[in-house]
C-alpha cells in the first residue's frame, strides 16, 4: 500500500469515528438539563414563557433532539457549526479567535515535556538501578500524580509570587513576543509535566530494551564510542514506542489544557470549553469535540508516517 | 413521605399579568462567589440615610492625586458591552464606565438625576381595569398558547386575544390613559463619546434599543411611552402608579448611531459595533475573555459643566468632577485563587468576589485592603410547601427557629454576612418598613435560634399530623463550599433534634438552577438552599420568592403561594397611595414581612455583602451596594462624594 493510499484510508476512516463521537456528545450534553435559554429565564424571571419560546426557537431550540441532532449536522456539513448564543456570534471565527492560544500552550507543552523525557529517558537507561534512575522514577510518579491545577497554581505560587521570576497574568504582547512567550513556561511545563513522565518511562524502558540487544553488543565490541552508541543507534530505534505514545498524549494535553487555561487565565479552546459546559452551549461544545477529535485523529496517523521515516522496515500494508 | 396533588394551573387574569409583572424587579440567583447578581434600577423616594458601606474609606480632596492606570480584576468573561443586552453583573462593571443613565443611586439606593438635570414627578393617578383595551390590538397566539407579536408588548390580555404594543401606547398616554409621570430636564452640553450632543430625542428613542432586548421584560413591565417635549425636556410615562416608577423608568442614553444603526445585539466590539456613551471612560480595546482597556473621555459633560451642575450637590470645593485615574485595565481572571495570586503580585489593584478563606490573609496585611458593604442579598431555605408534612406552618417554623442564623455568619462566613432575622433586608428598610427596628425586635423572637420554642412547635404539629419521626428529607444546594458548609449545618442541627433526619445533596449550578426550576421539583419534598440578590427595592425581595406568578422562574421552586401577602405587596406599590405616602408604602410591607414569618414559607438564613479586596495603591475606594457597580463606583461618585486614586509610592 503506497503512503498516499494509506492516508486515504485512515482519513476515510476518521468519518464513522467523527460521526460516533458527535452522537454520542450531543447525547450526553442533552442528557444533561438545561441550554442557554434556560440560564437566561433563570437569571430574568420577566422573561414571559412567549419570549423565552421565541428565543428557543430562534437558535433551534424547540425540536425533538434526534431533530436538532439532524439540523446541526446538516448545518455542520454546510459549514455552519452553530451560534454561541450568549455572546450571538458564530462558533466557526469564536473557535479560530482562540485556537492559536491553544496550539501554542500545546505545543509549548509538548516541546517541554520531550525536552524533558528523552534526556532523562535515555539517561535513566544508561544508568540503570543508579540513584539517578530511582530519582527519575520518583519524578515521573510525581509527574502523573500531581493533578494540572495543583501544580499550576504551585508553579505560580513560587516562581510569580516568591521568586518573581514570572508574571501571574499573561503580558499584554502579541503570541509570538518574547515577553509572551517567555510566560508561557509555566503554563507550558504545568502541561508538559505529566506527559513527560510518561513519556519518560516509555523512553527508558524502550531504550533500556535497546540497549540489551545484539547489534549494541557489536557496535561496542566495534570499538564505537558510548556515546555514538547511545545518540546514533540506540536513540533512534528507541523513538518509534515514543512517538506512539507521543501522539496519544495529544489528547491529555488538551484535556490538560482545560484545567491550565483556567488557572493560567489565557484565552484558549480549553477555557471556551468549560465555559461552554457551564453555559451548556450545545453547538461550541460540539464544535471543539469535533476539533479535538479531528486534532487527535491527525496526530496519530502522523505518528504512523513518523514510523516509516524513523524505521524504513516498516511499510504500509 | 406524601405529596398534595395540587397541580390546578392558576388562572392568570391581564390584571394580574400585569400587576405581577410589574410588582417583580430583576432579581438574580446568587449561585457562586462571582456569579451573576441581579443589579436593577432600584428606587428610593430620598431621604435614605444608612450607609451600607462599612468602615467608609475617606478621601481628603488635598491629597488625591491625578492619573495612572486602574487595573481591575474580574471574575468573569463580558457578555455583552451593552447595557441592554447584559444582566450579568461582572459586565456591569464595565458598562458603568461608558455609559449613563437619567438618574444615579448612591450606596444606600437614594435616587438623585444624572443625566436629567431635574428628574420629577409630574402626575400620578389610578388606573382602571381594562383602561388599555381600547387601544389594543389583536395579537397572533404561538404553540404555546402565548401572545406574540413582532413589535415590542407592553401589556397582554390573554382573554380577548389582545396585546398593547410600544405602537399604540402613545394614543393612551395622548387620552390621559397612563398611571405616572415623570419629566426629565436635560442638562445641556452632554456629549457622546463620538461627538453628538444628548437631547430629549435621544433620551425617547433610547427605549427603542431596549425593545426584544435582555432587559425588555423588566424594562417594559413599568414604561409606557417616552415623549420628547423640547430640545432638553422628555416626559416618561409608567403604566400603572407604581411606587418604584423613580428607578425604573430611567434609561441608559444611547447616540443615534447605535438606535439607528446597530443590530439588535447591541454594542459590541467583538461585532466591530463600539460601545458609545456619555460616561467618563471611552471604550479603547477589547482581547476577548483577556482583558478590555478604557482611557479619558477628554470631552466629559461634567468635566465642562463642573459639580454645581447638579442641583443636589453640597460636596466641598476642589471635588473632582470625574473619576481621577486616566486608564482602567480590565483583566478577566475566572480562577479565584489566580485572581488573588495576581493581587497579591501587584498585576492587579482591585478584584472582589474572592472566596472568604483568602479575607484573614487580606484584613491582617498592610499592603492590601478590604472594603465591605452590607448588599440587597439573603440565602434563603424554601420549603416543599406542597409536600406533607412541610405544608403543615407549625412545621416550618418550628425549622425556622432551630436554624443558626448567628452562628453560619460568624463561623461560616467569618462575620462577613449578617443574621437574617427578618425577610427584608436592612438595605431596603426604608422603603419597606415604617419602623425598621421594630420590626426586627417584633420579629426576632421567631427567628432567632430557640430550641425550645421549635420544640414545642414541632412537638405539637408532629402529634396533629400524626407523622412518624424522624422525618426524611434532603437539603438541595449548588456546590459553593460557603453554602454547602451552611447546608451542612442547618442539616445536623435539625438532625440533632428527635423530629429530622436531614441529608445534604449538591450540585453543579446550572445543573441545579435546571432542577429547581422543574415543574414538577415541588412534588419531590426537597427543601432548596440557595441565594437572592435583589434590588434597592423591598418588593424585590417579596415577589421572586413568593409571589406563584415566579413559580418555575427565579425564585419559586415549591409552588409558594401567599395570595393574601400578594395583594398588600400590589398595593404597597401599585397604588397612588403607596406612591404620595411612605408611610403608607412601609406599613403595607411591614405586613408582608410579619404575614411571612407567620406562614414561614422559606427561612431567610444571612445577609449578604460586597466584599472588595485591593493594594493600598488604590486609596479611597469603597465598595457599591450591588457587585456590578464595583468598578465605576469606586473610582468616582459624587452622590456619596466617593472618589479613590493611585498612589503607587
Amino acid at each position: 500500500m503506497s503512503l498516499r493510499r494509506f492516508i486515504a484510508v485512515r482519513v476515510a476512516a476518521t468519518v464513522p469515528i467523527l460521526f460516533g463521537v458527535s452522537v454520542l456528545t450531543f447525547a450526553l450534553v442533552h442528557l444533561t438539563p438545561g441550554d442557554p435559554i434556560d440560564q437566561m429565564v433563570a437569571l430574568n424571571p420577566q422573561i414571559s414563557a412567549a419570549e423565552e419560546a421565541a428565543i428557543r426557537a430562534r437558535y433551534g431550540l424547540d425540536g425533538p433532539v434526534w431533530q436538532q441532532y439532524l439540523t446541526w449536522i446538516t448545518n455542520v456539513l454546510q459549514g455552519d457549526l452553530g451560534t454561541v448564543i450568549s455572546v450571538d456570534q458564530p462558533v466557526l471565527p469564536y473557535i479560530l479567535a482562540r485556537l492559536p492560544e491553544t496550539v501554542a500552550l500545546g505545543l509549548f507543552g509538548w516541546a517541554i515535556a520531550l525536552l524533558i523525557a528523552i534526556p532523562a529517558g535515555i539517561y535513566a537507561a544508561v544508568n540503570k538501578d543508579t540513584l539517578g534512575d530511582d530519582l527519575s522514577r520518583v519524578f515521573a510518579l510525581s509527574g502523573i500524580s500531581l493533578p494540572n491545577f495543583w501544580l499550576g497554581l504551585m508553579l505560580i505560587l513560587v516562581f510569580a509570587l516568591w521568586l518573581d521570576l514570572w508574571p501571574v497574568l499573561a503580558p499584554d504582547k502579541p503570541l509570538l513576543s518574547p515577553e509572551m512567550l517567555w510566560y508561557l513556561v509555566l503554563p507550558g511545563v504545568t502541561i508538559g509535566t505529566a506527559s513527560s513522565a510518561t513519556l519518560m518511562r516509555v523512553m527508558r524502558s524502550s531504550m533500556a530494551e535497546e540497549l540489551n540487544k545484539e547489534y549494541v553488543t557489536a557496535a561496542r565490541a566495534k570499538g564505537l564510542p558510548e556515546r555514538t552508541v547511545v545518540l546514533k543507534h540506540v536513540l533512534r530505534n528507541s523513538l518509534i514506542s515514543v512517538t506512539t505514545i507521543a501522539a496519544f498524549l495529544t489528547a491529555s494535553i488538551f484535556a490538560g489544557a482545560v484545567v491550565v487555561e483556567q488557572v493560567f487565565a489565557w484565552p484558549g479552546l480549553g477555557r471556551a470549553f468549560v465555559g461552554a459546559i457551564v453555559g451548556r452551549e450545545v453547538d461550541l461544545i460540539m464544535a471543539i469535540t469535533l476539533f479535538t477529535g479531528v486534532t487527535i485523529i491527525l496526530a496519530n496517523l502522523l505518528a504512523d508516517i513518523m514510523y516509516a521515516v524513523l524505521d524504513p522496515r516498516i511499510r504500509y500494508d | 413521605m406524601s405529596y398534595d396533588a395540587d397541580t390546578d394551573t392558576s388562572t392568570v387574569s391581564r390584571r394580574r399579568v400585569l400587576q405581577t409583572a410589574g410588582a417583580s424587579a430583576l432579581v438574580a440567583l446568587a449561585g457562586c462567589n462571582t456569579g451573576s447578581d441581579g443589579e436593577g434600577d432600584g428606587e428610593s423616594g430620598g431621604g435614605q440615610s444608612l450607609d451600607p458601606v462599612r468602615e467608609r474609606a475617606e478621601v481628603s480632596v488635598d491629597e488625591i492625586q491625578e492619573g495612572g492606570t486602574l487595573r481591575f480584576g474580574l471574575g468573569a468573561g463580558i457578555d455583552s458591552f451593552d447595557p441592554s443586552y447584559s444582566t450579568s453583573a461582572p459586565s456591569g462593571n464595565v458598562h458603568g464606565l461608558v455609559y449613563e443613565s437619567l438618574i444615579t443611586q448612591d450606596a444606600a439606593g437614594t435616587v438623585y438625576p444624572w443625566l436629567a438635570r431635574t428628574w420629577e414627578r409630574v402626575d400620578v393617578q389610578e388606573v382602571e381595569d381594562g383602561a388599555y383595551e381600547p387601544y389594543m390590538v389583536p395579537a397572533e397566539t404561538d404553540d404555546d398558547g402565548n401572545l406574540v407579536a413582532d413589535d415590542q408588548i407592553i401589556i397582554r390580555n390573554p382573554e380577548a386575544g389582545e396585546v398593547l404594543t410600544v405602537n399604540e401606547a402613545p394614543d393612551a398616554v395622548e387620552d390621559g390613559t397612563y398611571g405616572i409621570q415623570y419629566r426629565a430636564e436635560l442638562h445641556e452640553g452632554v456629549t457622546f463619546h463620538n461627538g453628538e450632543e444628548m437631547t430629549a430625542e435621544h433620551v425617547a428613542r433610547s427605549y427603542e434599543v431596549l425593545e426584544n432586548s435582555s432587559i425588555s421584560a423588566q424594562t417594559f413591565d413599568s414604561f409606557l411611552y417616552a415623549e420628547a417635549v423640547d430640545e432638553y425636556t422628555v416626559d416618561i410615562y409608567g403604566q400603572e402608579p407604581d411606587a418604584e416608577a423613580d428607578s425604573q423608568l430611567p434609561t441608559t442614553v444611547y447616540p443615534m448611531e447605535h438606535i439607528e444603526e446597530y443590530p439588535d445585539r447591541g454594542a459590541d466590539p467583538r461585532n466591530d459595533l463600539t460601545p458609545i456613551g456619555t460616561g467618563p471612560f471611552e471604550f479603547e480595546s477589547y482581547e476577548a475573555e483577556q482583558r478590555a482597556q478604557f482611557s479619558t473621555f477628554e470631552d466629559y459633560w461634567l468635566d465642562d459643566l463642573g459639580l454645581d451642575a447638579l442641583e443636589w450637590w453640597d460636596g466641598p470645593d476642589g471635588f473632582p468632577t470625574s473619576p481621577v485615574v486616566d486608564e482602567v485595565t480590565v483583566s478577566i481572571v475566572t480562577d479565584d485563587a489566580t485572581r488573588a495570586a495576581a493581587l497579591n503580585s501587584g498585576e492587579i489593584d482591585l478584584t472582589y468576589g474572592l472566596t472568604s478563606d483568602t479575607y484573614s490573609e487580606y484584613r491582617s496585611s498592610e499592603d492590601y485592603r478590604l472594603s465591605v458593604t452590607n448588599a440587597g442579598a439573603y440565602n434563603f431555605l424554601q420549603y416543599p410547601v406542597r409536600v406533607s408534612p412541610w405544608d403543615d406552618e407549625r412545621i416550618r417554623r418550628g425549622v425556622n427557629q432551630l436554624i443558626p442564623r448567628a452562628q453560619i455568619a460568624e463561623n461560616i462566613y467569618n462575620g462577613y454576612r449578617n443574621p437574617a432575622y427578618t425577610p427584608l433586608p436592612e438595605l431596603a428598610a426604608d422603603e419597606g418598613s415604617a419602623d425598621y427596628d421594630a420590626l426586627v425586635e417584633e420579629l426576632r423572637p421567631q427567628t432567632e435560634q430557640d430550641t425550645e420554642a421549635a420544640t414545642e412547635l414541632l412537638q405539637e404539629a408532629v402529634d396533629a399530623l400524626g407523622v412518624e419521626t424522624p422525618i426524611e428529607a434532603t437539603i438541595e444546594t449548588n456546590t459553593s463550599d460557603d453554602r454547602v458548609r451552611e447546608a451542612e449545618l442547618i442539616a445536623q442541627v435539625m438532625s440533632n433534634t428527635e423530629f429530622f433526619d436531614i441529608s445534604v445533596e449538591t450540585f453543579e449550578f446550572t445543573t441545579f438552577i435546571q432542577r429547581i426550576l422543574g415543574p414538577e421539583y415541588y412534588q419531590q419534598g426537597n427543601i432548596v438552599l440557595i441565594g437572592l440578590s435583589g434590588t434597592f427595592n423591598p418588593g424585590s425581595f417579596y415577589d421572586a420568592v413568593n409571589s406563584i406568578d415566579n413559580f418555575g422562574q427565579c425564585c419559586n421552586f415549591q409552588r409558594v403561594d401567599t395570595p393574601d401577602l400578594d395583594e398588600i405587596a400590589t398595593e404597597a406599590r401599585f397604588s397612588v397611595e403607596a406612591v404620595e405616602d411612605p408611610q403608607f408604602r412601609g406599613q403595607q410591607y411591614d405586613k408582608v414581612w410579619q404575614g411571612l414569618i407567620e406562614q414561614a414559607p422559606n427561612s431567610y438564613t444571612v445577609f449578604g455583602t460586597n466584599v472588595s479586596s485591593l493594594s493600598t495603591d488604590y486609596v479611597g475606594h469603597n465598595t457599591y451596594t450591588f457587585s456590578s457597580g464595583v468598578l465605576p463606583y469606586g473610582l468616582h461618585d459624587p452622590t456619596d462624594q466617593q472618589v479613590a486614586y493611585l498612589d503607587r509610592e
